[in-house]
């Protein structure tokens, strides 16, 4: 029997049910590719859960414009060799057909790019031995490759976060990024779509039994229909008992989705489950918790209690880090999730945008500059005999002399052998005048040694 | 001006040293003996312990005290790996000189974790045949009584006003600075006790202008930590939790103030705030409670945001 997510893929973006405003995104950047010079953006970033129409999207594009389609998946390692080279038959230069005839690019079409799957680039691995099945180097040729083509490009992923991550930093000025939303599927389209399916396969089923396998998806059409296969295997009717057939899937919960589950409702099962297939440490987890409470919980009593239960929560998980306890995860984890979902006392209506910690990004992007307090810091105290903690008390005293008397400045620098940065970070404005003064200073030594010494001579 | 004050007016010797009469008296004995016990000064900041520290040494070892003099401190490097290695390693090299020791300064010696101050024990015994310790602590009860009892203690108060006075007089004189009586008072009064407070709030002072009345010095030594602090406070008693959390994210990140440093600003705060009394101390026992957890191990981004959300139900008790 046929794959039915295969035999029924859109031949159309307009088949492709739902995210109506993502897809017209889409087809205004594939019209800007019909003037003769390629647009500013040559590569799109297609962004959201499983099994709700990306890739179908992205072949429909292909489709309805005539380009050819160059497809590279998980399933082929991509490092920067692979890529580069798919890129250079494909995006920049010449090419073949699929079936292998050559076609010039002169009288031949576009080709598109497609990268799936693409938040899975395995970079580092220690459990693949062989290093040219890893995707070395793979972010990098992708964007290389990108900036190069004169072809269209669409990247495909589930993650966003983790295909922008590291060097794929650049990747947000390239791409035009577009996301595809499950909420923006309506059930009643899954379910018409499954009915069509059933009229074309004759096969009768409940409505009853549609309408629950839509339901059950939450969005991810791709179960839906596969769900609506096993359910039709060997027969052609089927009635409303046989739904216990249909099992729970394991789908990939993001940490979005357990946060939904903790905020919107007290519901243990799917909160453990969810936290389960997340897949992240406690001591990651809780930060996400914690920066999403105040957005949800508006009224105090609730957040107060919230956060009685989180702050319980990393107690343990600093004892077991310190102890070495991890048993103490356990409980630590119960209390941050399902604690904090009991937090309630009624669910809130309001739609939330969850977000990443900011406190990690922050703390990622100031790193600098808290490196380099800390190294002036080290350095006022060694000079002050003081420890770095002391010293940073009268940091802003030391900070405010030093502007308010440019001498005293001049004389820290030797003191304390700052550098560049550091005089920046202390000196503030007046950094520039300082500078300026010891170079002064310096030629006058100079010159002053030298007169010495022709004294000495004569 | 061409140093920082707190150095460039350091005691050169013991009888330069602000205050103390008797403390000084007993340290200058063992400096003419050329001989000391190990010590334990203890006592609040900018009383003068690693000044007297710094004076034995030079008295001692003259020309040669930076060599025979090593200084560590304990709460940048306070686990038992420094114990077991630099300490030890300083500790068992011959002194230079004539004096037969030579002294390791451990300051802030309370930083120091148990398992350090346990370790420190032995190498205190062992090699003091050529080296000799000087601890300070903020509070001697937290170094642990082995230790004490091989110590010889002195403590240290806070400086009088007077001492303060008179040691911020000599050094304006020096600077040619020309003091009104005012800014005298605010000095003491900001100092309270704490040198090293009122000689910076002096400097600072005179980066701004020579002339200096009380008004200068409150301008030149206002600081904004402790206003932005009472700020995040009142925000959470209001009841405006996300505005309060990011003004806590400053003070880590911009600041770099350790969550211990924050719950001590706060714990001052509090007493100024326009509440009812009885609140004051719902929230000064919060803050203990959120101090306890940091010493458990609580992390102290989580544990303050969970004492300002407490706040913040605080304020709603008695808000209209």
């Amino acid at each position: 029997m046929e794959d039915w997510t295969e035999k029924y893929r859109p031949k159309s973006l307009d088949e492709v049910i739902g995210n109506k405003d993502a897809k017209n995104i889409l087809r205004k950047w594939a019209t800007s590719w019909n003037s003769s010079r390629p647009p500013e953006k040559k590569a799109v970033i297609i962004y959201g859960k499983p099994g709700i129409g990306k890739t179908s999207s992205a072949i429909a594009l292909a489709k309805e414009n005539g380009w050819i389609v160059i497809e590279m998946n998980a399933s082929d390692a991509r490092n920067a060799e692979k890529i580069r080279r798919i890129a250079t038959s494909g995006a920049l230069n010449e090419s073949f057909g699929n079936d292998g005839s050559f076609i010039p690019s002169k009288y031949g079409r576009r080709k598109l790019i497609i990268l799936d799957e693409a938040d899975n680039l395995y970079e580092r691995s220690s459990e693949v031995k062989d290093s040219s099945m890893l995707d070395k180097g793979g972010k990098k040729a992708i964007i290389d490759t990108i900036k190069k083509t004169n072809q269209p490009i669409i990247l495909i992923a589930n993650d966003l976060y983790e295909l922008l991550k590291g060097s794929g930093e650049e990747l947000r000025k390239l791409c035009i990024m577009i996301k595809f939303d499950e909420r923006q599927i309506p059930k009643y389209e899954i379910v018409s779509l499954l009915k069509k399916i059933c009229r074309m396969e004759n096969i009768q089923v409940d409505v009853k039994i549609l309408e629950m396998v839509a339901e059950r998806c939450k969005g991810d059409v791709r179960s839906a229909i596969k769900d609506l296969q096993s359910i039709c295997i060997g027969r052609n009717r089927v009635e409303q008992s046989t739904i216990q057939s249909i099992g729970y899937r394991d789908r990939e919960n993001t940490v979005f989705d357990v946060l939904k589950d903790i905020f919107k409702t007290k519901d243990f099962q799917a909160i453990k489950r969810g936290y389960e297939v997340a897949n992240e440490s406690p001591e990651d987890f809780i930060l996400w918790v914690s920066e999403n409470i105040p957005l949800e919980y508006l009224d105090i009593a609730d957040l107060a209690r919230a956060y009685d239960r989180i702050s319980k929560a990393d107690l343990f998980l600093g004892r077991a880090r310190r102890k070495r306890a991890y048993n103490l995860w356990s409980y630590a984890v119960d209390l941050m999730s399902c604690g904090v979902a009991v937090s309630k006392a009624r669910p809130y209506a309001v739609n939330v945008r969850y977000s990443f910690p900011s406190w990690l990004r922050e703390m990622k992007s100031s790193k600098e500059t808290r490196d380099l307090r800390n190294s002036i810091l080290k350095k006022i105290g060694r000079f002050c005999h003081v420890s770095a903690r002391k010293a940073n008390e009268f940091l802003d005293e030391v900070r405010k002399m030093s502007q308010g008397d440019i001498e005293l400045a001049c004389s820290l620098v030797k003191k304390l052998e700052l550098d560049g940065d550091e005089m920046k970070y202390l000196f503030g404005e007046r950094a520039v005048e300082v500078e300026k003064l010891l170079k002064k200073g310096a030629k006058e030594d100079k010159t002053r040694k030298l007169v010495m010494e022709q004294k000495k001579l004569f | 001006m061409n140093n920082i004050w707190i150095e460039k007016y350091r005691p050169k010797s013991l009888k330069e040293v602000v205050g103390h009469k008797e403390i000084v008296e007993r340290l200058s004995a063992y400096v003419r003996a050329r001989n000391l016990p190990h010590l334990l000064f203890a006592g609040p900041a900018g009383t003068g312990k690693t000044s007297c520290a710094i004076a034995i040494a030079r008295e001692l070892f003259g020309d040669t005290w930076r060599q025979n003099f090593h200084e560590l401190n304990a709460s940048d490097e306070r686990g038992i790996n420094v114990v077991r290695g630099k300490i030890k390693d300083f500790a068992r090299t011959a002194p230079i000189g004539d004096v037969g020791f030579k002294i390791i300064f451990l300051d802030e010696a309370d930083a120091l974790t148990s398992d350090a101050q346990a370790a420190l024990r032995r190498t205190m015994e062992m090699y003091s045949h050529i080296c000799r310790f000087i601890l300070s602590a903020n509070y001697s009860s937290k170094i642990i009584e082995p230790i004490q009892s091989r110590c010889a203690i002195f403590r240290f108060k806070p400086l009088r006003d007077e001492d303060v006075r008179k040691l911020i007089l000599r050094i304006a004189d020096a600077e040619n600075l020309e003091l009104k009586e005012d800014a005298i008072d605010a000095i003491v009064f900001l100092s309270r006790g704490d040198l090293r407070k009122a000689i910076n709030a002096l400097q600072v002072a005179a980066s701004v202008s020579k002339k200096i009345d009380a008004n200068v010095v409150y301008e030149a030594t206002s600081s904004v930590r402790p206003e932005e602090i009472k700020c995040i406070v009142e925000e959470a008693l209001r009841g405006k939790f996300l505005s309060a959390r990011e003004g806590l994210k400053d003070l880590f990140i911009k600041y770099g103030l350790s969550g211990e440093d924050i719950l001590k600003q706060m714990h001052q705060v509090i007493f100024d705030l326009a509440i009812p009394e009885e609140k004051k101390i719902e929230m000064v026992e919060k803050i203990g409670e959120t101090e306890f957890r940091l010493v458990e191990g609580g992390d102290e981004k989580i544990q303050l945001e969970a004492l300002l959300a407490k706040f913040a139900l605080i304020g709603k008790s008695f808000r209209p």
